[in-house]
């Protein structure tokens, strides 16, 4: 797959994060980390509409730029391009570890295992993430991760780690090294806390010492 | 691109088959290949009527994963694509193998698989039509290219004619969902037939709960009014054991209110360990072997006929299944499940849910004991459809290890003299 083409799928992904739901977003992602694009192209622009999705101007241009090479349905995609302003995201970001969560937090150690200096991987965080006004006993790990190459392919690997630990719609944002950070992602960014740091970009670091 | 327009090559074509069914059959023949969430989650988009994106899904699922299907698979599939109007050319891209090696799945009864589900369906169970059997087994392997947490609960569902496999699957795994337990459900029966995943689990499964003869339609049941006394005692298939009641009916049930809402009175059945409270009564009839687990033995405060009555033995409702389990240890609790560790009350509540047919003399006639010491055992009804092979075989055990029992009961007091008068 093109390389330019796979980010901008892979972009398109991060970006909807929050927007559509959790089960459907792992799987896509995981489609992605696959190679199977084509039917990603061929799901996705329907999801969104059915979903009632729409896509700023940059997540359309992506849209186009990674999916119609794979056969998207160019209505479908048209109609997702809202004129709206995004509305605003309807969580709230943690770094506290809920009280529910085992104090043994096996997620955190084998991620911890597996992405300790690993040579595309830069830092990794997590935050935890509830629906705004309620408690934080339906908090969720976000995975937040810097990396330069082969995102996709890394999002479906820690994806799968976390589903055999328990989360069963894992919530992996791996992100480029130079992307725009949607509000989404900052926040989450903002309140999170360090999980190790891989072998890429060594002074890339994903929140201010 | 994939010939959507022959025969799929599955038994029957089917003819009369609407889509919902036939993809769902698909999903059937792909448990333990697709990961469960996959499974789950295609079949509630079948059971709401969202059938391009179940479809979708489960190709979309079984391309990335590189899943093997077969050539009528794949076939159904591209025209199941089309049907739903998605697109039939993604079928293509699925990775298509003649002889598939059946997946060798572990499947497990230890640790209670079966924990809190009797509760969880209470209502389920209650409502939907035609439903025959639950059973409850861990598998303790992956399913999948993207599997989720090991072991996972299998919950298997026998259903009859009337009800439909996708709202049960769906229902099912809702109310489970709702209840805190993690499970995967299959769905099976007339029209969607198990496959080797399903045997081999229903061979280690637990029964979680079986329904009587006469319980084949739900709204039968539900059609009944609510009884202010107590309700009936029922029985499961062919002989399996209700006991109907081990002490003299409390008070408390017969003066009781009728349930408020349109509980199926009638169905209300036996469970080993002493009914619950108030807010438990709404399950009378299809009592989960572990409805009571962990709790102390209530005295029955309330109405919904949890006892059943004593010699009227009607048969209506579903039933709480007491199998000895193999882990049996440590389960010194109130369940109904421990048949080799009964107490002797427990034994008499079996005695008595067996001797259903007032016809038959009492085996044990030289010894002069009371109803509540003995009770005559039927034989066995083996040939019941309704029944697994495993479950005539537990029933085999069951009644053997009565008939032991009455055997010894009765040798202990002639020995004793206790009661001999002649």
């Amino acid at each position: 797959m093109d390389p330019d083409v796979e980010l901008a799928c892979h972009e398109l992904l991060l970006r909807l994060s929050g927007r559509l739901p959790d089960n459907l977003v792992w799987r896509f992602r995981d489609w992605l980390g696959e190679g199977a694009a084509s039917t990603l192209a061929r799901v996705l622009p329907k999801t969104l509409l059915k979903h009632r999705v729409d896509l700023d101007q940059a997540e359309y241009r992506l849209m186009v730029a990674g999916l119609i090479p794979h056969g998207a349905d160019w209505h479908q995609v048209s109609s997702t391009l809202g004129v709206d302003a995004p509305s605003e995201s309807g969580y709230t970001f943690t770094a506290s570890t809920p009280n529910w969560v085992n104090s043994v937090d096996s997620a955190a150690a084998v991620i911890d295992a597996t992405l300790r200096r690993r040579p595309e991987v830069g830092e990794v965080r997590d935050a935890w993430r509830q629906e705004r006004g309620s408690g934080p006993e339906g908090a969720k790990r976000i995975l937040l991760v810097t990396a330069v190459s082969g995102l996709p392919r890394l999002t479906g690997e820690l994806q799968r780690v976390l589903r055999v630990l328990g989360d069963e719609a894992p919530c992996v944002e791996v992100l480029p090294t130079r992307f725009e950070l949607p509000a989404y992602h900052s926040e989450a960014l903002a309140n999170s806390r360090f999980v190790c740091a891989g072998a890429a970009g060594a002074g890339q670091q994903l929140v201010p010492a | 691109m994939v010939d959507v327009h022959g025969s799929t090559g599955f038994s029957g074509d089917h003819d009369g088959f609407g889509v919902p069914l036939r993809l769902y059959n698909v999903l059937l023949g792909l448990a333990g290949r697709l990961d469960d969430s996959a499974l789950s989650e295609a079949r509630e988009l079948v059971a709401r009527s969202h059938l391009d994106d179940a479809a979708e899904l489960t190709v979309g699922s079984l391309i990335a994963g590189r899943i093997p299907v077969r050539p009528s698979e794949q076939r159904e599939l591209a025209q199941l694509l089309e049907m739903t109007r998605s697109e039939p050319a993604l079928a293509d891209q699925l990775t298509v193998v003649d002889d598939i090696a059946a997946a060798e799945h572990r499947f497990s009864r230890e640790n209670e698989p079966d924990a809190g589900i009797g509760e969880a369906l209470d209502r389920v169970l209650r409502v939907l039509p035609d439903l025959r059997s639950v059973h409850a087994v861990w598998r303790n392997t992956p399913a999948g290219s993207v599997p989720g947490p090991l072991p996972q609960r299998v919950v298997l569902v026998d259903i009859g004619p009337e009800a439909h496999p996708p709202a049960v699957a769906f229902r099912v795994a809702d109310a489970l969902r709702k209840a805190g337990i993690a499970a995967v459900v299959e769905v099976t029966g007339a029209g969607s037939e198990r496959t080797s995943y399903h045997e081999g689990a229903l061979s280690s499964g637990v029964p979680v709960w079986l329904a009587g003869p006469d319980t084949a339609r739900a709204d039968s049941v539900r059609a009944e009014p609510a009884r202010s006394e107590p309700a009936r005692t029922h029985v499961g298939p062919a002989s399996v054991p209700a006991p109907p009641e081990p002490e003299p009916e409390p008070e408390p049930v017969r003066s009781a209110p009728p349930a408020p809402e349109p509980a199926p009175a009638s169905s209300s059945s036996w469970t080993a360990e002493p009914p619950r409270s108030t807010s438990r009564s709404r399950g009378e009839g299809r009592r989960s072997r572990h409805s009571g687990r962990g709790q102390d033995a209530d005295v029955p405060e309330s109405s919904g006929g949890q006892l059943p009555a004593g010699g009227d033995q009607a048969e209506q409702g579903g039933q709480v299944v007491a199998f000895p389990q193999p882990s049996a240890e440590a389960e010194e609790d109130n369940r109904s499940a421990q048949t080799t560790e009964m107490s002797r009350e427990e034994v008499a509540q079996l005695r008595a849910a067996i001797a259903q047919d007032k016809d038959k003399g009492m085996a044990l006639a030289s010894a002069d004991l009371s109803a509540d010491d003995l009770a005559q055992i039927p034989d066995l009804n083996l040939d019941d459809p309704q029944l697994a092979d495993r479950d005539r075989k537990l029933l085999r055990e069951l009644h053997a290890e009565l008939a032991q029992r009455e055997r010894a009961e009765a040798e202990r007091l002639r020995s004793n003299g206790t009661g001999s008068n002649g």
